[in-house]
């Protein structure tokens, strides 16, 4: 290859660069000029000028052939040529721009970990929103996917189809592609002496294989697992292989013994694969089969892969036709029909409303650090004014300049983008070791080639956005009277201030907005927290179970197994009350009725309503530190006629005071129940069924309550209880247990993440601002020492310059907050809708965050202030 | 760079021509025709056509460069120069002719003897 090289004059002196398109017009004057000197020639040697044109001509040969032929050559070259010269400035640019680096390491740091902080915390963001909201389904085809449910036409209630439902549908769904079910469970594991609740998911044979899911080990659940007589198989997680077994070879054939079964260890899945991004569930350790004979009414959440085409309605419809086909009708299928739906329909809205308002608030500190490295080097261009006026005189052109700057950015961008990198990394790991439970993609989020590229690209424009704002300043400045002496009042045009001032402001308000974006969202998880839940969750704990139908068809039998496992609980010296309930104090049940009271006039038409309760056994309000607010307990004795409303549901219906000695029903002919008490307000409605009234209702006849709420002086001993739960009756499974408290904290899980996330960024916002006036202030401290020192001299006390450099910053930071609210109240909307709860009027918010702010600034100016105050007037007024 | 076969003498022969003409300064088409034609006696009278085609080839391979300049007479020229490569190739190819042309006068010598 031969490589173009600039002559050394070109080097030296820019000349204009060559233009392909004025490749003829050179060829052209250049044979001209041969041709003439060649007539000269033989003018001279005594030819006329006719012949001397005649002979010159014939002594160049074939002139047009060669005419042609030069000027292709010649835009070639200029093509390439103008290349090589773009190169050889690129080359010089580079040069300078590192040798300025490193004359100015400080700045660089600065600039390099400021950048690296605002691009790496923006992929980091990027990069969960990439996998949480945009990419939430790590499986073939899933944008395909339709999940489906039973769901009501008149409320919002969904419940889960059953497998014999899943049946007919496969085979009456044209549109379906595949359906599979899968449902979750806490089972208990029990080894040698310990017991402990594991997670699991019972799983239809094809689902696995339908999400992509090969087995690293063995073989996955078959057709065969589910038929009449099998044995109970079971896949391990790849988790559950190397922390159980070690990841050995022989846990093959190996048994476990889940809720009292022996299962037969068959394989194990893939690194990484669970269904929890599709339910958000916690990740499971044991796979079992689901479905086979017999199980025809257990219920399961549906998946069903949409051929390509087919819309989710098309689905419903066929599903709720395969349904009448198969004759499947049921009361409940009254009331609540298939549909299919969108697997995001139903995600956490919440989630992506978190993850937008963090997208926005990282492009804030993106935003807020670009600007600080814009003004950081447009205050070095200003100090540089010399350096650039020099380069000026030696035949730099003005652009020539602005792309030395721009170069300089662009390498600074570079080495923040590879530190930001870096950043994002550590971020991510940060991110994965302090996630809550229940955000379990999180540890699947990566830089993807997708991220990767996004960062690239915002790099680079962000380099070229700050290095552009001194190049500007830079054009707009009198190059030429830099290098005559007045250095600080000719580059540092009044635009170049100026433009530093607004990026200050800007950046001062930008970080208002972060603070109080942060201010409310704390203002909203400590008002959430400290809503009253109605209960006492210290020491609090519950343990849910199930005792099959099936196993035990008679009712009674069901009652008296678990009073028993009730009582032997109760024999724990540990405990103090275990009452038995229905659900636990933060779940409900549904009762579909007509909430009807006696004495009050009957609606003209009947009112379905949706009535939450709750069945509470002995002791239940003891167990759960819930003290009445009037009234007493139902009696047990009262069999099914005594109730308690919580006291939401008292002022609501009975606004008098009346509600004790009331009486209630749930429907025109059923039996009338009187209020007996009335609870505290019930955290478990918030949110929900806000005006419905809920009822604590004794079991009725028969109904087995299989919830455990024990109440223990100190730790709930939770593994114990469970096994002790289990050991009263081999037909007992275990479906999960928990502490008030660790429910209420994974219920804030997620808030509390996202507040200090947002509470990171906002520190790092203020952080930013603070260095970016800083700079700022002390440029124009340094620019006017002259000034100070003649003030000092004058007699000026230093308390008094002081004040002068604080209202420097003061002035800034009043109209960075000023712009700042007009900012909040112009993002209002948008805030509004992504903190709902918030009211983002918060004057408390509004005005820590203002404080915050100027503290911040006068921290930032004080430094600057106090060097200026110490100016010696002799050496100040000398130098200049 | 490009290696030169010796079936492209005569191109070499002109391109290590023009490239000599070039060491002592920067020379416009015309000089370098005219200087030629001095230092071969007038034995070697070349195609102005072939000449500038040599010059523009150079040109591309940056062995020379070119940039407008006045002349003697006052009007404006295009003059040529050598770069680092044209200098390296000068000494190579150089090198190659007088292998060559010795070799030939050496043939030539044995089938007189």
């Amino acid at each position: 290859m031969s490589r173009f090289e600039l002559p050394l004059w070109r080097r030296l002196f820019r000349l204009p660069t060559p233009d392909p398109r004025r490749a003829a017009a050179e060829v052209d004057s250049e044979l001209e000029f041969h041709l003439q000197m060649r007539v000269d020639e033989l003018v001279a040697l005594g030819m006329t000028e006719d012949d001397a044109r005649t002979e010159a001509l014939r002594r160049f040969g074939n002139l047009g052939h060669a005419r042609g032929e030069l000027t292709r050559d010649g835009a070639s070259r200029a093509r390439r040529s103008r290349l090589a010269l773009w190169i050889e400035d690129l080359r010089q640019d580079l040069r300078l721009s590192l040798r300025s680096i490193r004359r100015r390491p400080v700045l660089a740091a600065v600039a390099t970990v400021t950048l690296a902080l605002g691009l790496g915390l923006t992929t980091t963001v990027l990069a969960v929103v990439n996998r949480l909201v945009l990419h939430p389904l790590p499986y073939p085809g899933s944008d395909r996917f339709a999940t489906v449910w039973l769901a009501s036409d008149q409320t919002a209630m969904r419940i889960s189809p059953t497998v014999r439902m899943l049946g007919a549908w496969r085979a009456h769904a044209p549109g379906a592609e595949w359906i599979e079910a899968h449902s979750e469970e806490q089972l208990l594991l029990e080894g040698g002496d310990v017991a402990e609740l594991v997670q699991t998911r019972t799983v239809t044979p094809g689902l696995l294989p339908a999400l992509g899911a090969r087995v690293a080990v063995g073989r996955g659940i078959e057709p065969v697992d589910t038929t009449a007589g099998a044995p109970l198989v079971t896949v391990l997680s790849w988790g559950a292989w190397q922390r159980r077994f070690g990841g050995e070879q022989d846990a093959l054939g190996r048994t476990v013994r889940l809720d009292g079964k022996i299962a037969t260890v068959v394989g194990v899945l893939p690194k990484g694969f669970d269904l929890s991004p599709m339910d958000g569930r916690a990740r499971a350790e044991f796979w079992l089969p689901l479905g086979g004979p017999g199980k025809g009414e257990e219920s399961a959440s549906m998946l069903v892969l949409r051929r390509p085409g087919v819309p989710v309605e098309t689905i419903t419809a066929e599903l709720g036709a395969a349904l009448t086909a198969e004759g499947i009708t049921s009361d409940l299928l009254e009331r609540f029909r298939p549909r299919a739906s969108d697997p995001g329909e139903f995600a956490d809205e919440d989630r992506e409303r978190t993850l937008w308002l963090l997208t926005l608030a990282v492009a804030l500190v993106l935003a807020i650090a670009c600007a600080n490295v814009a003004a950081l080097l447009l205050g070095q261009a200003a100090v540089r004014a010399r350096e650039f006026g020099v380069r000026a005189a030696l035949g730099a052109g003005r652009g020539r300049v602005m792309r030395q700057l721009v170069t300089e950015a662009g390498l600074l961008g570079t080495l923040g983008g590879v530190a930001g990198f870096a950043v994002a990394n550590a971020a991510l790991w940060l991110m994965r070791a302090t996630r809550p439970e229940n955000l379990l993609t999180l540890d699947d989020v990566a830089l993807d080639p997708r991220v990767t590229l996004v960062e690239l690209g915002l790099t680079l424009a962000v380099a070229i956005l700050f290095g552009l704002a001194p190049a500007w300043a830079v054009s707009r400045a009198d190059a030429s009277a830099a290098l005559v002496g007045r250095v600080k009042r000719s580059l540092d045009s009044r635009f170049g201030r100026s433009l530093r001032s607004a990026l200050v402001v800007g950046q001062l308000a930008a970080s208002l907005v972060l603070v109080c974006g942060a201010g409310l969202l704390v203002r909203s998880f400590v008002a959430e927290r400290n809503i009253p839940v109605g209960f006492e969750p210290a020491g609090l704990g519950w343990v849910k179970f199930s005792l099959s139908e099936r196993l035990v068809p008679n009712a009674a039998e069901r009652v008296a197994i678990a009073e028993e496992a009730r009582a032997a609980v109760s024999r724990m010296p540990e405990l103090g009350t275990v009452a038995l309930a229905g659900d636990s104090p933060l779940g409900y049940g549904i009762i579909q009725g007509e909430f009807l009271i006696d004495g009050r006039p009957l609606p003209d038409r009947e009112t379905e309503s949706l009535i939450p309760f709750n069945q509470i056994g002995p002791g239940y309000f003891e167990a759960i530190g819930a003290r009445l607010e009037a009234g007493r307990p139902p009696d047990p004795k009262a069999a099914a006629t005594e109730v308690v409303i919580d006291a939401a549901t008292a002022r609501q219906f009975f606004p008098a005071g009346d509600a004790v000695g009331s009486r209630i029903r749930y429907g025109r002919t059923n039996p009338w129940k009187t209020i007996v008490g009335v609870a505290p307000r019930q955290r478990a409605l918030i949110g929900a069924f806000e005006d419905a009234p809920f009822v604590f209702e004794l079991p009725w006849e028969g109904a087995g309550m299989e919830t455990l709420i024990v109440r223990a002086t100190g730790d709930v001993p939770l593994q114990r209880i469970s096994a002790l739960v289990r050991a009263t009756d081999p037909r007992i499974r275990i479906r999960s247990a928990e502490t008030a408290e660790s429910a209420l904290d994974e219920r804030l899980a997620g808030r509390r993440f996202t507040m200090t996330i947002m509470i990171g960024f906002a520190i790092l916002a203020l952080l930013l601002a603070a260095v970016g006036l800083y700079g700022v202030v002390a440029l124009a401290v340094s620019q006017r020492t002259y000034e100070m020192g003649v003030r000092i001299a004058l007699g000026a006390a230093p308390s008094r310059v002081r004040l002068l450099v604080l209202r420097e910053g003061g002035v800034r930071v009043a109209i960075g907050l000023g712009l700042g609210f007009v900012l909040l109240i112009a993002l209002g909307r948008l805030l509004r809708g992504l903190l709902s709860d918030v009211h983002a009027w918060d004057p408390v918010v509004w005005g820590a965050a203002a404080a915050a702010l100027a503290l911040a600034g006068v921290l930032a100016c004080w430094i600057p202030a106090r060097r200026a105050s110490r100016t010696d007037p002799m050496i100040a007024i000398r130098a200049e | 760079m490009t290696r030169k076969e010796p079936k492209d003498l005569l191109h070499g022969t002109l391109d290590v021509l023009v490239l000599k003409s070039l060491t002592m300064g920067p020379l416009h088409g015309y000089a370098v025709s005219r200087w030629i034609e001095a230092r071969t006696d007038g034995l070697l009278t070349i195609e102005d056509a072939a000449l500038y085609k040599a010059l523009h080839r150079l040109e591309t391979q940056g062995a020379i460069a070119s940039d407008w300049g006045i002349s003697d007479t006052n009007r404006k020229a295009k003059y040529y120069a050598l770069t680092p490569t044209g200098r390296r190739m000068l000494r190579a190819e150089a090198e190659v002719w007088h292998r060559y042309a010795g070799a030939v006068s050496a043939a030539l010598g044995s089938a007189e003897r």
